[in-house]
């Protein structure tokens, strides 16, 4: 069993606060991803669960006890920083020792637990060097052993795949979540990269300014963001958003769509569900999130979906799909589509859009409100 | 207006001068530095072969003046106090400097005052320090008098005019004056050492001590070894200190040679033999310098 709890966490450095009233349970065995851009506090909050930084306000449970006052050492807990911080003087063998020596395991007990997760690691052949003689990616591992090795209920880690090329990064977090699945013990993942976080978390929450934007599964975080912050951060490429007016067209409850085809200004209608929410705000602007994906080449698009044609003034090419720029209230937006389907740049193209999954923001608050 | 021949030909004289401009400036005190110090070196050196006495002659002996300055008491110990000297001051300005950096590295609140104020000895000429340290530890008017005008009757610290104690006084005076640059050398260092690292050892389960020692200590090696390079150096060429404090007494028993060279060249018409005694100091900075110029520069060639 190990779970967390934080209630109304705070905490400032100086004058500047950097947390401010975190609540977050994680339960026992759950991966939880704290994803935020740098400089959010994210590192704060793990140090604070870690026990390195004091907690200004609030409290903090591990399995329901509460530990604001337990020193690092007895909260059973091991970390994987951002920089490896391996001890520079040590060979790795002892860098991963170093915590079982610290907890006065025999040497025959510390050689045997080393064996075991080098070869999980497959470090084997690192022992003995220092860390100065390994690469980007042999430190990384060497930092997880350095975890693994005291078996703790807890595992932090912060963006320890920030160091890494683009290829390591993507065998390491999937190594990881491979981890994860075996050693079933609770983890918080620390990332400013919303795709290690899609990938690797049971949950995501999402900061911003030391403030919790929401916390969800990946999808709930990716089909319902909270708000267009959240919106707006995950998912590649971004959401796009669309100044619209809401309003009533034969009785069909909708948003009016202004686009650009051969040059001229056109206006489409959009019905959309009306909810309790939205009830009574026509003639009110709105912001529209639409997802790349939603607004797709009419082959592909639901037979009943609303589609628009218009101009398509750029074209992107990914491979898997092409991007095509198009221009909707003013705003630049993307859309994705088949590479089978795409137009040339400057011509103009029918799209469908899936306006089940469309999101709908208060231009204000930037709350969801649809 | 010039016509275009003439402004290449000043645009290649510009061009010229930029490539060598460097030289030109570099040149110049180079030539010096090789004649004054190098030259000088050789010249001494010379001068330690021959016989000269008031005035330099080029008259060559061979070894005689070596032979002569190893048979002198004087010199025995000058050379001896110059090994008591030389290791107790670099031992305890690296110990003590290392514990003050440590002390001050623990983000406490007048930090800043305090670095500056323990920094300051070094700013001080040693004839001030050998003066104040003078006068601090003189019995009768320093530190014992004090102490016995208290009430403490049988308090006693007289190395000062203590034939055998003397040169740790020396060492005492010498250590106050360099603990300070030490400690900035070491605290700078410190500040450099990833935050994160103490962080993992703390959550190892190491105490702070146990994490100095253990962890952030020996990864300031280089640190440690310019210390004592700059240490070692200075302790060969502690003059004045000793001039400002003792004045190489009580008789002799406190000089280094550093003040026997200057005894022999300058006051006692023994030009031939302070040479010599000198070229005994330049050897032993050598023997230092030259191992430390060798590791720094193989370890530049191993990357
Ligand atoms: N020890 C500290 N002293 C002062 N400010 C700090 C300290 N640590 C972090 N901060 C500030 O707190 C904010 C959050 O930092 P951090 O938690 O490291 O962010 P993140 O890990 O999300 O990038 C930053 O603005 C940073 O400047
Ligand atoms: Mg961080």
């Amino acid at each position: 069993m190990a779970t967390i709890s934080i209630e109304h966490a705070s905490k400032s450095f100086g004058s500047t606060e950097v947390l401010r009233d975190i609540s977050l349970d994680v339960k026992d065995g759950e991966f939880l991803v704290l994803l935020g851009s740098s400089g959010c506090g994210k590192s704060t909050l793990l140090n604070i669960i870690a026990g390195l930084d004091p907690l200004a306000d609030g409290t903090i449970r591990l399995d329901g006890e509460v530990v604001n006052d337990v020193h690092p050492k007895n909260r059973d807990i091991a970390m994987v920083f951002q920089s490896y911080a391996l001890y520079p003087n040590m060979t790795v063998e002892r860098n991963i020792a170093f915590g079982l020596e610290m907890r006065k395991y025999s040497k025959a007990e510390r050689k045997a637990a080393v064996r075991e997760v080098a070869s999980l690691l497959q470090i084997e052949h690192l022992l003995s060097r220092k860390p100065s003689q390994l690469s980007g990616g042999q430190r990384q591992r060497v930092a997880m052993g350095r975890a693994l090795v005291r078996r703790p209920k807890i595992f932090l880690f912060d963006e320890p795949l920030s160091n890494l090329d683009a290829k390591l990064r993507g065998e390491m977090r999937t190594e990881i979540k491979k981890l994860h699945q075996t050693l079933k013990a609770t983890m918080v993942y620390v990332t400013h990269d919303q795709i290690e976080a899609m990938t690797l978390a049971d949950r995501i929450a999402i900061m911003r300014d030391g403030v919790i934007q929401q916390i969800g599964t990946p999808q709930q975080i990716y089909s319902t963001p909270a708000n267009m912050y959240v919106a707006g951060f995950v998912g590649a490429p971004p959401m796009n958003f669309v100044e619209v007016e809401l309003a009533r067209r034969k009785d069909q409850f909708g948003v009016i769509l202004p686009a650009v085809l051969k040059g001229q200004p056109i206006e489409y209608f959009l019905p959309l569900q009306e909810t309790e929410q939205l009830a009574g705000r026509e003639g009110s602007k709105v912001v529209l999130g639409l997802r790349p994906e939603m607004i797709t080449h009419n082959a592909f698009g639901q037979s009943s979906a609303p589609e628009i044609e218009c101009d398509v003034e750029l074209v992107e090419p990914t491979g898997a799909d092409t991007l095509c720029l198009i221009r909707l209230a003013g705003q630049p937006a993307k859309a994705r589509v088949s590479p089978l389907f795409a137009c040339e740049p400057g011509e103009s193209m029918r799209f469908s859009i899936d306006t089940s999954r469309i999101c709908l923001f208060d231009g204000k608050t930037k709350q969801l409100i649809g | 207006m010039s016509n275009p021949r003439q402004r290449k030909q000043q645009m290649s004289v510009l061009d010229r001068l930029q490539r060598y401009l460097p030289q030109l400036v570099v040149a110049p005190p180079f030539l010096l530095l090789v004649f004054f110090v190098y030259g000088f070196i050789a010249w001494t050196g010379i001068i330690s072969l021959t016989d000269s006495r008031m005035l330099p002659s080029f008259d060559i002996q061979g070894f005689q003046q070596y032979a002569r300055l190893f048979a002198m008491d004087r010199w025995d110990v000058a050379f001896h106090n110059l090994l008591i000297f030389g290791s107790l001051y670099v031992l305890f300005a690296l110990m003590i400097g290392c514990l003050l950096a440590v002390l001050l590295d623990q983000h406490i609140r007048a930090e800043g005052a305090l670095r500056t104020i323990y920094l300051y000895p070094m700013a001080i000429s040693f004839i001030v320090t050998g003066t104040a340290w003078k006068w601090i530890l003189n019995p009768s008017l320093g530190i014992e008098s004090y102490m016995q005008k208290l009430g403490w009757e049988s308090f006693q610290f007289d190395w000062i005019v203590n034939r055998d104690m003397a040169i740790y006084v020396v060492v005492i005076a010498a250590v106050w004056q360099a603990s300070g640059f030490v400690m900035a050398l070491f605290l700078s260092a410190l500040r450099t050492v990833d935050e994160d690292i103490i962080r993992a050892a703390h959550l190892d389960g190491a105490s702070t001590t146990r994490i100095y020692i253990g962890i952030i200590l020996p990864s300031l090696r280089p640190v440690f070894l310019s210390a004592f390079v700059i240490l070692a150096h200075l302790s060969i060429k502690s003059f004045d200190l000793v001039v400002a404090l003792t004045n190489g007494g009580p008789g002799y028993s406190s000089t280094l040679p550093a003040n026997f060279m200057y005894e022999m060249a300058f006051r006692r018409n023994q030009i031939g033999l302070g040479a010599a005694s000198a070229m005994m100091m330049l050897a032993t900075v050598a023997a230092i310098i030259v191992p430390y110029l060798y590791s720094e520069l193989r370890a530049k060639h191993h990357g």
